[in-house]
């Protein structure tokens, strides 16, 4: 079954989902996941063989109730405030790996086998049958403090499964940890299927670590300072969420910040 | 098939395609640019490379962003925008339609481009009301400076056939004297036009010392937006309008920036299909 109407969504049943953070992050884009609060903190899958498919399980990541039957999950309105002026972004984290050192030469190269499935957490396209692959963006947190630049390619199979794609590289700059960093596609490219592994090239100095991330992102906004503010359904667009999605809280301050809180409550509706 | 309900707009499938550039373009204040050109996703693009019958773009198109093809006869509908800017600036979205250039700014006298056997874009505009008319007031006349234009006194015109079907219509001229590259300026009609059918060509009037090269372009816009510093905001479907969008659509952002650089614009642009 689905939401297919305003009269359903209505009579749907919802899940609020919490997020309630203290943060200090750099002046930047930047996870969460790592800051103690609601959720409780988490940390990088220790994995870098096969990548991990974490779920709301995962410690660090909200739990979202099981959909009854054939239910499906949608983000039907989101309630957000700041201390600062903040824009927020929700993800699903669809797949990781990591953390690898960035190494004081040369690189290191990782090189995934095996690799768990996160197909059933995208949506399907219009044809009912495949994935939205596009909806993938390809990440790397940067989950602890660097003394000096660093930098990342990651190793996938594209949305039309062509293997071996390499992306540009990205800068792991030098920074206070929590920093996400986008990675850019190989030129022509859209998404990806499949994280065949990735290379962390050195730093010049030692320190620092990174987890190369598969992101679905489901909603982001604006929130003034020390205003609440609700986002209902005709701006969230009611994305899919799934009962295993590992939702991820992500902020932009602009501007070094420490310490000040952002709390947000993401409605799930069910139908 | 259409959406034609809000419920059906509710149940209907939605993809999500991204403008999200990582290079800023530097231009003047209060002044309309594209970031077609830089560094991003999608990567970077570049003018067409033809001015012998010009070109219709689609989202294949090297620097516009793919979108997935609609079931069976679904049509498209821009039902939710969420953008994000760094700096003060209205954002808007375009359809490029038919683009033809670049072409060189010459030192001296005119260089006239004249096109044949032209591609049809009338299957990327919406019907008027009548359900057979495409709606060529939806048409606008643009030229981007895809290389800069050096400050001397060369200027530009278009020669177009108009939403009536008069052929041989001239815009008026536009002056290219001075402009950034990737700058955009919108080209005047000839008195009483409001729309076009048919690209016939463009004069490049040059002068001497000239320097520059600059690619006509047929837009349709689609969304506009203003985004403060650092704000990250969402427009609805009661805000977008829900303007038909195809399949093909080359969807192009442009940046009315308030100071002198785009920065690194992001747009997520949903579409809903049925």
């Amino acid at each position: 079954v689905a939401i297919t109407s305003f009269e359903k969504l209505i009579g749907a049943r919802k899940h609020p989902i919490q997020f309630s953070k203290v943060v200090s992050p750099p002046g930047t884009l930047s996870t969460s996941l790592a800051i103690a609060g609601f959720p409780a903190a988490g940390a990088p899958p220790g994995n870098t063989t096969t990548g991990v498919v974490p779920t709301d399980a995962t410690t660090g990541f909200p739990a979202i109730d099981a959909f009854q039957g054939s239910n499906r999950g949608y983000l039907s309105r989101v309630e957000a405030m700041s201390d600062l002026p903040v824009s927020l972004v929700l993800f699903d984290v669809l797949f990781w790996a990591g953390a690898t050192a960035i190494p004081n030469a040369s690189s290191t190269p990782v090189t995934l086998g095996s690799q768990p499935d996160f197909s059933g957490r995208l949506p399907l396209r219009s044809d009912g049958v495949t994935p939205a692959w596009e909806e993938v963006e390809m990440w790397v947190w940067q989950n602890s403090a660097t003394v000096a630049t660093g930098s990342v390619t990651i190793n996938y199979r594209d949305q039309d499964n062509n293997a071996a794609e390499t992306s540009a590289a990205v800068t792991v700059p030098n920074s206070n940890a929590g920093q996400l960093l986008r990675v850019p596609w190989n030129a022509g490219d859209y998404g990806a299927r499949l994280m065949d592994g990735y290379t962390v090239s050195a730093g010049g100095n030692p320190g620092g670590q990174v987890t190369p991330m598969f992101l679905r992102r489901i909603w982001g906004a604006r929130v003034e300072a020390k205003t609440p503010t609700i986002f209902g359904p005709e701006l969230t667009g009611l994305p899919r969420v799934f009962d295993t999605s590992a939702l991820m809280l992500a902020g932009f301050f602009g501007s070094l910040a420490t310490n000040h809180t952002i709390n947000l409550m993401a409605e799930i509706a069910e139908g | 098939m259409a959406i034609t309900s809000f419920e059906q707009l509710i149940g209907a499938s939605k993809q999500h395609v991204q403008i999200a550039k990582t290079a800023a373009v530097t231009t003047t204040a209060g002044n309309w640019a594209t970031t077609f050109a830089a560094a991003g996703f999608p990567g970077a693009g570049a003018a067409p490379a033809n001015t012998t019958t010009g070109v219709v773009p689609t989202d294949l198109t090297t620097g516009f962003p793919v979108i997935q093809s609609f079931q069976g006869s679904n049509k498209g509908y821009l039902s939710r925008v969420e953008a994000f800017s760094p700096v003060n600036q209205t954002l808007a979205l375009f359809d490029l339609l038919f683009w033809a250039g670049p072409t060189t700014i010459p030192t001296a006298g005119t260089t006239t481009i004249t096109l044949g056997s032209q591609p049809s874009f009338s299957g990327r505009l919406p019907l008027r009301s009548d359900g057979v008319t495409p709606a060529w007031e939806e048409v606008e006349m643009w030229v981007w400076l895809s290389t800069a234009g050096g400050a001397q006194a060369h200027s530009f015109q278009m020669s177009y056939r108009d939403q009536d079907n008069n052929a041989a219509e001239s815009s008026a001229t536009v002056s290219t004297n001075g402009v950034a590259v990737n700058r955009v300026l919108r080209v005047p009609w000839n008195a009483g036009d409001y729309g076009a059918q048919l690209m016939n060509g463009y004069l490049v009037n040059g002068v001497a010392s000239a320097t520059g090269a600059v690619t006509a372009m047929f837009l349709r816009r689609l969304w506009a937006g203003r985004v403060e510093a650092n704000t990250y905001k969402t427009w609805g479907p009661d805000m977008t309008g829900l303007a038909q969008v195809f399949d093909s659509s080359a969807l192009m952002l442009m940046c009315l920036p308030e100071s002198t650089s785009t920065s690194t614009p992001s747009l997520v642009i949903e579409i809903a299909e049925g």
